[in-house]
């Protein structure tokens, strides 16, 4: 680095100086105590780069560290993270305030009368060493007792995102299954499960739509130029430059349908209708990709004409996939579909099965019949759109090459979610775009997906167990953990270890979960934050930002190409404060389970654990990142110097599943008829939350708007992740009132007295409980609907912007609804009516 | 001859802020007090459900006729040979007569220099060492594209030469070096 | 769209319009008096006090400067396209020729060799007039020349200021006269009191212009781009209504006062009357104040009807 070589003739001149001036006069040690510190300081470059990982939202998007002078100036995108191909957003930009936020918890805190809980009151500042031995005494405790199942290790994004291993490695070293990242049900697990029955992956960071590529783009329920992750903003916007042609269903006027060529304002939650009438024009019109559906689908899977159950399904031992019988047009009987000539797509057959004649028909025959009665007339009704809207839209997507319907990111909202996204699944499907260039493609990330079960001693598996909930994927399911803590339902939870993640101000109903943090014997928290959880603490240790701390390597994440990432730290913590690896492992330490610890990393890293407890030992989290690179075959000083490698472009990866790779699914094709709801079905009985071929199901709250009642919907601003970034003075100085207020519809607020500006109070009529926020008066939001942001509503007084800027408390208007868990794990969270008066 | 300027694209601007934040943090800009170089005001036009949202970016607009520069009693607000117009925070007394006299209202009074500052397309911080404008270099939608005007090779200039991008109240006779190509709805 | 004002210009730059316009007219009505009347009694303090209005203000400009200590670069950088040096450039030669006027005027510089000829006078007196009325009406150019506040971007802002600074100008010869009448014993008044008569007249006449000027000016405006009636209704019906109002009030009241005062004088001439000193001197008195602080007024008020230029995409 050029400005080192200054810096050292610079200290060479200093030395000349300072040792002439030694021979003249002191005590030589003297001097070269000033020598050594001379020496020092002028070998610290005044200013550098290191790359980074943005913390500012689960996207983990490539950056530079810029420092002068030991001051973090400036965040960069990093070209070289192929996720955001050197394109940063607001949030990520001003990293630099997380950093120098006054509002930071700064130094260990212990609080010991636990009734002061909620509150900043009663802690005391204290040193790390007295505030590790207090907390692994507490932790200690418990694992004495044999009672280590009791600790709950929590957390939010970050956890169960980025730092999962590592966090996950410590509950299993303290002998707890019990950990939770932020919670599924309330973030995408009905997404999630839809897609991943159809086409076998469904995550955030696994699938996409290929929207670089993409000529129609079709967006619902989600906002992903408003929400702001860069890996797909950048390709969006990019789209829309090159003249495709994007239609966004929204009850509101999103950033992303301000883009749009077609702003569909649908009614909240009937986006289904409006999918199911779309594939009724598709299969009516014939618009699908027939040789798709024949070949890469289970299209021509026989399903009995009476019940609509598969006519036949066998295991294949060879490949651990489902096989299921077709009827082939060259032959004209019923055979294996790998072994039938020319499938039938389409028709009912009477057919020989294990020498019984049965009435069979195709899934796609199914699939027709269930979508004759959808008409656009008939979803026209439930949406609130013009039929002949529905047609275009539902002609221009088969006709139109390559189209996509985006896979979503958030969806807890309706008790029809998991139905909307399989619809939107099969329409994808049937123009037949699955990973083909502006289509529906995969992420790196998900291309390899190893499934997982839960293990059966956790409290939230043992609950779910005994209601008969649907254990489908390995999911945790932290609302279990009410119960849990407050009656002790299956077993108690007493202490918690919260990793991170807000869950007083995210999960539904609030006072339940300020009740159980009460009633929790113990809580100790690691964050970066004063937010309203940790004010429940008894132990506060204060984690790091992220440009104050070395990361491990991750896998990119959000990426259509294959790629390894890591975080060099820029500066040292302003603050006392320790990266929560750190804590992590000095609690685990002071347990006797640090070589627990690096077993069990080792085990979920695939590296050696014994190796990466020395690495760490002599190198801290960067001896870990080490390990892993050597595993991984790749340069050290390159990924440090360049944050991230590829090393398998999109080119070399797109196009190979379902064509040459089996899908996740149970068949290995993409499912128009999901075997594994049939197979729910088959255990439970028929339900239409579980129908293998889609069916309408209307929201709960279609009726009872009118008057000073309305829909209550909410998305994300480019000013704010979550409650995480809410705290955060710049992006406070950059939002403009719609992303802090209550959208509320002109002509409406008008008959209301409502003006632009005003406070206005809400009530949901699910909780009862109100919050008050300043009214945005738009024509951008349907008249019987209102929208707002959901990263406010903070209430801990030490967040001290986030307070300022206060707004909705989504939460406290969310009930936790009772019979949640009778469905799919679903919070939804969309399911609300409010009341607007004025405040 | 370099010309330097910037093409915005408001078909794909999202009004994201990034370009926001992005020059406060590379600029330092006293956008505590609510002053700063660039903003992203929200257009909102018709009535529900026909309406239509424009995000506009604004930033000093490198005028070829600057009227700052033309008003400015001491020389400080001059042009560069590449044409960025920049302040000399030296020279300028704080009269204040150009934050008047720019019609698109890109000026703003530093108080910890005294001075009058503005966009600089981040000239010396990065420019001059080869990058692009802190703005330019973060914008999720690629809405800024900031170039040399003349170089019929670069996006810029390309842009600019299609006519597709236009300045904005050209009745002011201003002649920015800043463009829009403005937004349009395709079906 | 919400009309964005012009933020950085407030009561110091509004002085300095006002104390300019005013000063460079009132050296103006004072050479009236030594021009056409040999008062000196009147031309020497006015021209006194219209040197002390325009040092003020300049002063009032010089602090409203972020760097007031540097403000000798507006002189020495010589640019000559900016009409802040070409206002140092007037100002300059106002207060050294108003300053040279003066010293042949003031009884405590009858030494300098031009007070003694009376050609030279008049010529001084002439010149200093002539700037007196360059800096008037560059307080008005100063704004009218910026495109980027359109309602301020017309011909009619400087003749509004020029009319509104005889107006101020004149109201201040009429306070000097008033207390120089008041000093001088009854015999020797009734002059002041025919001064005041003139200055009374031409109060009225100029404060009628004034309102012709405005009332045509926002007439136009009105019907101009969105900023200029955005301003003008800011001042007629949001939130410049008040300042707005009191600058009409104070201006017409004042001119009110003088022109009643006029005819008083004019009814009392015919029936041979005594001149009172109330009617001759504190009526005038007040109705001069009100105008001068109507045409503080006036300039707060355009400063803050600034609104610059509007941008849709």
């Amino acid at each position: 680095m050029a400005s080192v070589k200054i810096a050292r003739r610079d200290f060479l001149k200093v030395a000349a100086v300072t040792g002439a001036l030694a021979t003249l006069s002191g005590p030589e040690d003297v001097v070269i105590r000033i020598l050594k510190k001379v020496e020092a300081k002028a070998l610290e470059p005044r200013e550098y780069t290191v790359p980074g990982l943005c913390r500012m939202c689960v996207n983990s998007c490539g950056t530079f560290f810029r420092v002068k002078d030991g001051r973090l100036r400036k965040i960069d995108p990093n070209p070289n993270n192929p996720a955001n191909a050197g394109n940063l957003c607001a949030r990520g930009q001003a990293g630099v305030r997380r950093v120098y936020n006054p509002d930071r918890l700064k130094r260990p805190l212990i609080r010991r009368d636990k009734s002061l809980r909620g509150t900043w009151q009663g802690f005391e500042a204290t040193d790390w060493d007295t505030a590790l031995d207090e907390a692994a005494a507490v932790l200690k405790k418990y694992i004495d007792a044999g009672e280590a199942k009791s600790i709950m290790v929590g957390g939010g994004w970050l956890p169960c995102g980025v730092y999962k291993p590592y966090v996950v490695a410590f509950a299993k070293a303290i002998g707890t299954p019990n950990f939770v990242g932020s919670p599924p049900p309330l973030c995408f697990f009905p997404k999630a499960f839809a897609w991943t029955v159809t086409i076998g992956a469904g995550g955030h960071p696994h699938i996409r739509a290929d929207h670089e590529y993409a000529n129609y783009i079709i967006l619902l329920r989600r906002n992903l130029a408003g929400s702001i992750g860069v890996p797909y903003a950048w390709q969006f916007a990019r789209a829309k430059k090159r003249g495709a042609k994007i239609v966004v269903l929204d009850p509101r006027m999103s950033e992303s349908a301000a883009l749009a060529d077609l702003w569909v304002p649908i009614k909240p939650g009937t986006d289904l209708a409006f999918l199911l009438a779309m594939g009724h024009v598709i299969v009516s019109e014939g618009l699908y990709d027939e040789e798709f559906l024949r070949r890469h689908t289970n299209a021509p899977m026989l399903l009995r004409a009476d019940s609509n159950a598969p006519a036949k399904t066998w295991d294949d031992p060879d490949t651990g996939k489902k096989k299921y019988l077709v009827y082939d047009e060259a032959t004209g009987e019923a055979k294996a579909h790998d072994e039938a000539l020319r499938p039938a797509l389409a028709g009912e057959f009477d057919v020989e099965i294990d020498g019984e004649t049965v009435r069979v028909k195709t899934a796609f025959q199914a699939l027709v019949e269930r979508l004759q009665q959808y008409t656009p007339e008939w979803a026209s009704q439930i949406c609130d759109v013009p039929a002949e809207t529905i047609v275009r839209v539902a002609r221009e997507f088969g006709t139109i090459k390559p189209a996509v319907i985006d896979p979503g990111w958030h969806d807890p909202k309706y008790q029809n979610s998991v139905q909307t996204w399989r619809m939107v699944a099969i329409l994808n499907a049937l123009v037949g775009n699955i990973d083909r260039p502006g289509g529906l493609i995969f992420n790196a990330a998900g291309r390899s997906l190893k499934s997982s079960a839960l293990p059966d001693a956790r409290a939230d598996v043992q609950w779910m167990k005994k209601k008969g909930i649907i254990v489908s994927t390995a999911q945790p399911m932290i609302l279990a953990y009410y119960d849990a803590i407050v009656s002790g339902d299956p077993y108690p939870i007493k202490a918690a270890v919260l990793t991170g993640g807000n869950w007083i101000r995210t999960l539904p109903d609030d006072r339940k979960w300020k009740e159980a943090f009460k009633k929790l014997e113990d809580v100790i928290a690691i964050d970066v934050m004063p937010n309203d959880t940790v004010s429940y603490a008894d132990i506060i240790l204060p984690d790091t930002t992220y440009p104050e701390r070395d990361d491990p390597m991750f896998g990119v994440g959000f990426s259509p190409d294959a790629a390894v990432a890591t975080s060099v730290r820029a500066i040292d913590p302003i603050y006392d404060c320790r990266p929560m690896i750190d804590i992590l492992v000095q609690l685990a330490d002071r347990l006797g389970k640090k070589d627990a610890y690096f077993q069990n990393l080792g085990a979920m890293l695939g590296v050696d654990g014994a190796a990466l407890k020395s690495a760490y030992e002599s190198e801290g989290i960067a001896g870990i990142r080490r390990v892993q690179v050597e595993a991984k075959g790749v340069s050290y000083d390159e990924i440090v110097a360049k944050g991230a490698i590829v090393l398998k472009t999109r080119d070399q990866l797109i196009g190979t599943m379902p064509y040459k790779k089996p899908l996740g699914t149970p068949s290995g094709k993409v499912e128009i008829y999901s075997l594994k709801m049939a197979g729910i079905m088959a255990k439970k009985g028929y339900s239409e939350h579980w129908d293998p071929i889609p069916t309408w199901i209307p929201p709960r709250v279609m009726d009872g708007v009118g008057g000073n009642v309305f829909y209550l919907t909410y998305g994300r601003s480019p000013i704010a992740s979550h409650t995480h970034t809410a705290d955060n003075d710049l992006l406070a100085s950059i939002g403009r009132p719609e992303h802090f207020g209550v959208w509320i519809n002109a002509a409406r607020a008008a008959e209301l007295g409502i003006r632009d500006g005003d406070m206005v109070k809400l009530t949901s009529l699910a909780t009862g409980q109100s919050v008050v926020a300043k009214a945005f008066v738009t024509d951008g939001v349907r008249p019987d609907t209102v929208f707002t942001v959901s990263a406010w509503g903070a209430e801990s007084e030490e967040l001290k912007v986030a307070k300022g800027i206060g707004g909705v408390a989504l939460n406290k208007l969310w009930p936790m609804h009772e019979d949640l868990f009778t469905l799919l794990p679903n919070a939804m969270t969309q399911e609300v009516l409010v009341r607007v008066e004025k405040a | 001859m370099t010309r330097y300027g910037m093409i915005i694209d408001l078909r794909s601007c999202i009004g994201c802020g990034a370009c926001i934040a992005a020059c406060d943090m590379e600029n330092e800009t006293p956008w505590e007090e609510g002053k700063r170089r660039t903003h992203v005001p929200r257009f909102t036009f018709g009535s529900y459900p026909n309406i239509t949202v424009v995000y506009m970016p604004r930033l000093c607009m490198h005028c070829e006729n600057p009227p700052c520069v033309s008003v400015c009693p001491t020389g400080a607000s001059h042009v560069t040979v590449d044409g960025v117009v920049l302040v000399d925070h030296e020279i300028c007394i704080g009269c204040k007569y150009c934050v008047v006299a720019c019609p698109y209202d890109a000026r703003y009074v530093d108080e910890r220099m005294r001075s009058v500052d503005k966009c600089t397309f981040c000239y010396t911080n990065r420019v001059l060492k080869g990058d692009v404008p802190a703005c330019d270099a973060t914008c999720p939608g690629r809405v800024r594209i900031f170039g040399d005007l003349d170089d019929p090779n670069s996006e810029a200039g390309r842009l600019a030469a299609s006519g597709l991008a236009k300045p904005l109240r050209p009745d002011l006779g201003t002649n920015p070096k800043v463009l829009y190509v403005p937004k349009v709805k395709s079906m | 769209m919400e009309p964005v004002v012009q933020h950085v210009w407030g009561w110091l730059i509004a002085l300095y319009l006002f104390l300019g316009g005013m000063g460079g007219a009132t050296m103006i009505v004072a050479h009236y008096f030594y021009a056409s009347k040999r008062e000196k009694s009147l031309a020497a303090p006015g021209a006194l006090a219209s040197l002390i209005m325009v040092v003020l203000g300049a002063l009032f400009l010089i602090l409203d400067l972020e760097k007031p200590e540097k403000f000798y670069l507006a002189v020495i950088k010589f640019q000559t396209s900016s009409w802040v040096f070409r206002g140092t450039m007037i100002l300059s030669g106002f207060i050294l020729f108003g300053a040279l006027y003066a010293a042949g005027l003031l009884p405590w510089f009858q030494w300098v060799p031009w007070a003694k000829s009376e050609k030279a006078m008049d010529a001084l007196g002439l010149i200093a007039s002539a700037f007196g009325l360059l800096v008037t009406t560059y307080t008005g150019i100063l704004l009218g020349v910026l495109k980027a506040v359109p309602f301020w971007h017309s011909p009619a802002l400087p003749a509004l200021f020029v009319a509104s600074g005889l107006a101020t100008g004149i109201a201040s010869m009429g306070i000097i006269n008033a207390l120089q009448g008041l000093r001088r014993p009854v015999e020797e008044r009734m002059r002041f009191v025919g001064y005041c008569t003139t200055l009374s007249k031409w109060a009225a006449i100029v404060v009628g212009a004034e309102m012709f000027i405005l009332a045509l000016y926002y007439y136009v405006n009105m019907f101009g781009p969105a900023e200029s009636s955005s301003a003008v209704s800011m001042m007629l019906f949001g939130e410049l209504r008040r300042s707005f109002l009191a600058y009409l009030d104070f201006v017409l009241l004042g001119a009110a006062l003088l022109s009643m005062l006029y005819h008083v004088r004019k009814a009392d001439l015919i029936a041979g009357r005594d001149q009172s000193v109330v009617k001759s001197c504190i009526l005038p008195l007040g109705g001069a104040i009100l105008i001068i602080i109507g045409g503080l007024l006036l300039r707060r008020t355009i400063l803050e009807a600034g609104v610059m230029t509007q941008f849709a995409p």
